[in-house]
């Protein structure tokens, strides 16, 4: 390094410490001097930079981050509050849904419903006379909307009735062997066919029209030409051999 | 009955940004100070900077940065604050800095001097020379700062001392050039 570009590195940077720099100076005495003048410039430099500082800057920037903290602290707050206010809101909603949705998924099977109310019209089952059409087809007409132009032969007991949660036509079918229980639920329409037995009674759940068609006997013999004839007349009759 | 002074629990974050206000608060003031010449609104400045540091303060991962991560900061509120508004800034003739007490007229003359002086070197010049006796950058960290080659850094630096001196000595620039 020569003095010229001591002399630069000087001006640029005097507190450097590049080794260099450093043996360039202890080996030329002029830029010694220089390098000596320069220190005290930049002493007297930083000394004229260093404006006297606010008195509390510090405390009151603190105080200033704190009430900002506080703030904050209130705005989460009452932001959380308006969460748990949704929240609540949601819950009282899906406690709504999961009454309903429960109450649904809980009702009672239709299967348990009929044979219990066979118990409390033990009359239904004694019954031989027969019922006339025109009542069976008032009674579909009003509790199912549904206009029957053929009913089928044998109906012996006739009576709207209420079932858990839902209303029925009840009727009693004289077969060969053991009357019939037919009952039809207006009100719900089973997803499936179904056959079941159980406490000593053969059943037979039949999807039909809007509703359910129920069969309830002591034998399930005549149970298929039970729920033709009923198709027959809830559907119209089916058309066969065309 | 017995009084149990309440002692809340100070967090480690919050004991990390006492400290650095503590430490740093002063340095960045004078910074504020010389970027916009005007007390009130260098501590606006310098208070904004904290609280926007206080937000971020995660992000500070060593403490040898915290000056330079602060500095940054603070430019950047500074140039804000030139994009909402153009503040009120004082004539240079108007500008009363205070001396520091306990300094001989001949000091308190001297820093006076070097006072004005500061305030006529033009920005580009001021700016690296306060970062470098102020802040203690190198010249790399303020070319990066500054985002200037380090060449560029260099050459301000060199003039903004030989400008300060031209006005302290009353001397042409270009005279001082020359090798004692």
């Amino acid at each position: 390094m020569n003095c010229l570009e001591f002399r630069r590195q000087l001006a640029v940077d005097p507190k450097t410490r590049d080794a260099v720099f450093l043996q360039h100076k202890q080996e030329c005495p002029r830029c010694a001097e220089a390098h000596a003048r320069a220190m005290s410039f930049e002493a007297s430099l930083a000394e004229a930079i260093a404006v006297p500082v606010p008195a509390n800057l510090a405390d009151r920037i603190l105080f200033a981050q704190a009430t900002e903290q506080r703030n904050q602290a209130r705005m989460n707050r009452g932001r959380n509050r308006g969460r748990w206010m949704q929240y609540a809101a949601a819950a009282m909603v899906l406690i709504a849904l999961g009454v309903v949705g429960y109450s649904r998924w809980n009702r009672p099977v239709l299967a348990d419903l009929a044979i219990a109310h066979l118990a409390g019209e033990p009359l239904a089952m004694t019954s031989h006379a027969a019922v006339p059409d025109a009542l069976v087809q008032r009674e579909f007409g009003m509790r199912a909307s549904i206009t029957m132009p053929n009913v089928p032969t044998g109906v012996t007991y006739l009576s709207d009735c209420p079932l858990g949660p839902y209303h029925i036509v009840h009727m009693a079918m004289a077969q060969d062997n053991d009357p019939v229980t037919v009952m039809y639920v207006a009100d719900h329409h089973q997803a499936e066919r179904r056959d079941f037995n159980q406490t000593g009674w053969f059943g037979r759940e039949i999807p039909l029209g809007a509703g359910t068609l129920v069969l309830l006997g002591k034998s399930a013999q005549s149970f298929d030409h039970l729920e033709t004839v009923w198709r027959d007349a809830v559907n119209g009759p089916r058309l066969t051999g065309l | 009955m017995t009084v149990t002074p309440v002692i809340l629990p100070v967090s480690s974050k919050q004991r990390q940004f006492d400290a650095l206000v503590r430490t740093l608060s002063g340095d960045l003031y004078r910074y504020a100070y010389w970027l916009c010449r005007d007390n009130a609104l260098a501590q606006d400045l310098v208070q904004e900077t904290f609280l926007r540091a206080w937000r971020s303060i995660d992000s500070l991962r060593e403490s040898d940065a915290a000056k330079a991560w602060l500095i940054t900061i603070l430019r950047r509120e500074h140039a804000r604050l030139y994009e909402r508004k153009t503040p009120p800034v004082s004539d240079i003739s108007e500008i009363d800095v205070q001396d520091e007490s306990g300094m001989t007229p001949e000091r308190a003359g001297e820093s006076g001097m070097i006072r004005a002086a500061m305030l006529q070197l033009e920005p580009k010049y001021r700016e690296p020379l306060l970062m470098q006796v102020l802040g203690g950058f190198s010249c790399d960290e303020i070319a990066r700062e500054l985002n200037l080659s380090g060449a560029a850094v260099m050459t301000q630096l060199f003039r903004a001392r030989q400008k300060l001196k031209a006005v302290l000595l009353g001397k042409d620039e270009a005279e001082l050039y020359e090798l004692p």
